[in-house]
């Protein structure tokens, strides 16, 4: 193993790879230690959605688009491998008027922020996708959004980092950081110790443990999502569907969060050791996600949690995802499913990352991301040019870990 | 469920992706008497790339099966997860219905 580097990143999930591959184009002195193995957690347990629909104005936005600007040339001139992408549109899916409601506002604003959304009425839905239940009563469709396989993706990075120089150590878990004078000088791992004066902390929801390694409070929480697969079976589903977190008994101001994404944080800053908001039954956090592979078989999510970093999935869990994901799409009624899993969105309170520099010289984190698949590429494009030529992130005030002390 | 007899140019796909080993180096080192996950992971190197085998091990593991009749449960390790058999989707959506309904 090497014995010092320029930068040395910490873990391999999409954060940490695409910062490496990002890296090598300037420097080959680059390591990244992943405790397991490449897309081993997070990166390759998700839905691969590459969304703009669903991004917030500003930091959001601008980190989405310059992905989906990026992965094109990225698969015709750097990947050597398939990663699976496809540009089919994404959909929202909803079955009562109080979501049409909600629809038609977010639409609205969204379309004033240059987001193009439409509202999809009932039979263009099933234009699109025929399978699809007859009780949807319309969609948002948003033709900017991409799918992609996340495992392959991440993967992909990682190849391509490593022949532009970096060295990435699997099996290798970094134990410590030594500092002084508040900077950085070495990080411990448990198969020896790496000089350097920048490291890079994109270990995900797992961020916050390294944050203590160097006394740093970093608040992001482990949200537990669950999701199933099915078996083979013939082509119904065209694109990824997603549904909406809206019950029958809510209000219009939480169906329209529910369906933009926003958090309700607004009122009050999001504060250090802010604690994610207990949420009740698991019956009122389910989520509807279904997503056709390219091997045809489903994946269908999800539930949300907060229990730490339990990767048990459970009974309850899966009956309520299978309740969605029938309701949706009813021909998967019959099929069978085959395995669960269980991982953790690097969960934040205002749904922001935390990117960018620190009180701590040479200590800089990437992590809380609730859409890396999405932010990877511009965000690791963005962070070399901090790095190497200490130009600020766009939009950095709003990803600076500052917006939580300040 | 009918195979079809694959061609050569099919024999030549990536089956594992990080350490580019082909279905064809896979079959070969079977036919050389590898007969679990771990004796062609040495073989080969399927399995031993970044991804630590978990987009590959599967794949190897299906072809190891037809070509040694061994069941895929002796050959790959055992997960704890549910379900333990598949199940079918319908009997978990009606649990979930009611669960849906008390609430
Ligand atoms: C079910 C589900 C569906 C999702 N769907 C989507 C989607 O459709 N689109 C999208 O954009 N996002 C989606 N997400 C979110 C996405 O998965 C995450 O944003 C992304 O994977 C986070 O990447 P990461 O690199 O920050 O973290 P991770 O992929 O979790 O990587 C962190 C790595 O750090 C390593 N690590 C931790 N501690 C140490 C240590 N001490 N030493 C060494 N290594 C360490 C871990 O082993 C891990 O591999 C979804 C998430 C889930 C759970
Ligand atoms: S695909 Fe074989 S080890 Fe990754």
């Amino acid at each position: 193993m090497k014995r010092c580097a320029d930068v040395v990143i910490i873990g391999g999930g999409i954060i940490g790879c695409t910062a490496a591959y990002f890296l090598s184009k300037y420097t080959r002195d680059v390591v990244l230690l992943e405790r397991k193995g490449i897309a081993s957690e997070a990166s390759g347990a998700n839905y691969g959605m590459i969304w703009e629909q669903t991004r917030q104005p500003g930091y959001d936005l601008t980190m989405a688009r310059r992905s989906l600007e990026l992965y094109p040339t990225l698969i015709n001139e750097v990947f050597d491998t398939d990663i699976e992408y496809e540009k089919k549109g994404g959909m929202t899916v909803f079955f009562t008027e109080l979501e049409r409601t909600a629809a038609e506002i977010v639409t609205r604003s969204k379309q004033s922020q240059g987001i193009p959304l439409q509202l999809l009425g009932a039979p263009e839905v099933r234009e699109l996708e025929p399978a699809l239940s007859e009780e949807i009563m319309g969609a948002v469709y948003c033709h900017e959004d991409a799918q992609l396989n996340p495992m392959l993706t991440t993967i992909a990075f990682a190849r391509a980092a490593r022949k532009g120089g970096v060295a990435i150590y699997t099996d290798t878990e970094v134990l410590s950081i030594r500092t002084h004078n508040q900077s950085v000088q070495s990080v411990i791992t448990n198969r020896g110790e790496i000089k350097t004066s920048i490291v890079l902390n994109a270990a995900g929801s797992w961020a916050s443990q390294i944050g203590d390694m160097v006394g740093l409070k970093i608040p992001v929480y482990p949200h537990k999502l669950q999701s199933f697969v099915t078996e083979q079976i013939p082509h119904v589903l065209n694109r990824v569907i997603q549904g909406t977190q809206i019950h029958r008994d809510s209000s219009l101001e939480e169906a329209v969060q529910g369906f933009s994404y926003t958090r309700n944080v607004s009122a009050e800053r999001p504060r250090i050791g802010q604690q994610p908001f207990h949420q009740g039954a698991l019956a009122d956090n389910t989520m509807l996600y279904i997503k056709p592979t390219v091997s045809d078989n489903i994946v269908c999510g999800t539930t949300f949690e907060f229990v730490g970093h339990d990767k048990n999935t459970s009974y309850e869990s899966l009956t309520l995802i299978a309740a969605n994901a029938k309701k949706t799409l009813p021909q998967l009624k019959d099929v069978h499913i085959i395995r669960s899993w269980a991982n953790f969105d690097p969960w934040t309170v205002d749904g922001i990352p935390i990117v960018g520099e620190t009180e701590i010289g040479g200590f800089i984190i990437a992590a809380g991301h609730g859409t890396a698949m999405s932010h990877g590429p511009a965000t690791a494009e963005a962070l070399a040019e901090l790095i190497v030529h200490g130009k600020p992130i766009p939009f950095g005030e709003q990803a600076s870990i500052t917006r939580f002390t300040d | 469920m009918e195979r079809k007899t694959q061609t050569s140019e099919e024999k030549d796909i990536i089956l594992c992706r990080c350490e580019e080993v082909t279905q064809k180096t896979i079959e070969e080192a079977i036919g050389k008497g590898g007969d679990t996950l771990d004796s062609v992971k040495r073989s080969t190197r399927a399995g031993m790339g970044l991804c630590q085998g978990r987009t590959c091990q599967r794949l190897v593991a299906k072809i190891l099966r037809d070509k040694t009749g061994k069941p895929l449960e002796a050959l790959t390790p055992p997960t704890s997860r549910p379900p333990f058999r598949p199940i079918k989707l319908d009997l978990l959506a009606q649990e979930g219905n009611k669960t849906a309904e008390r609430k």
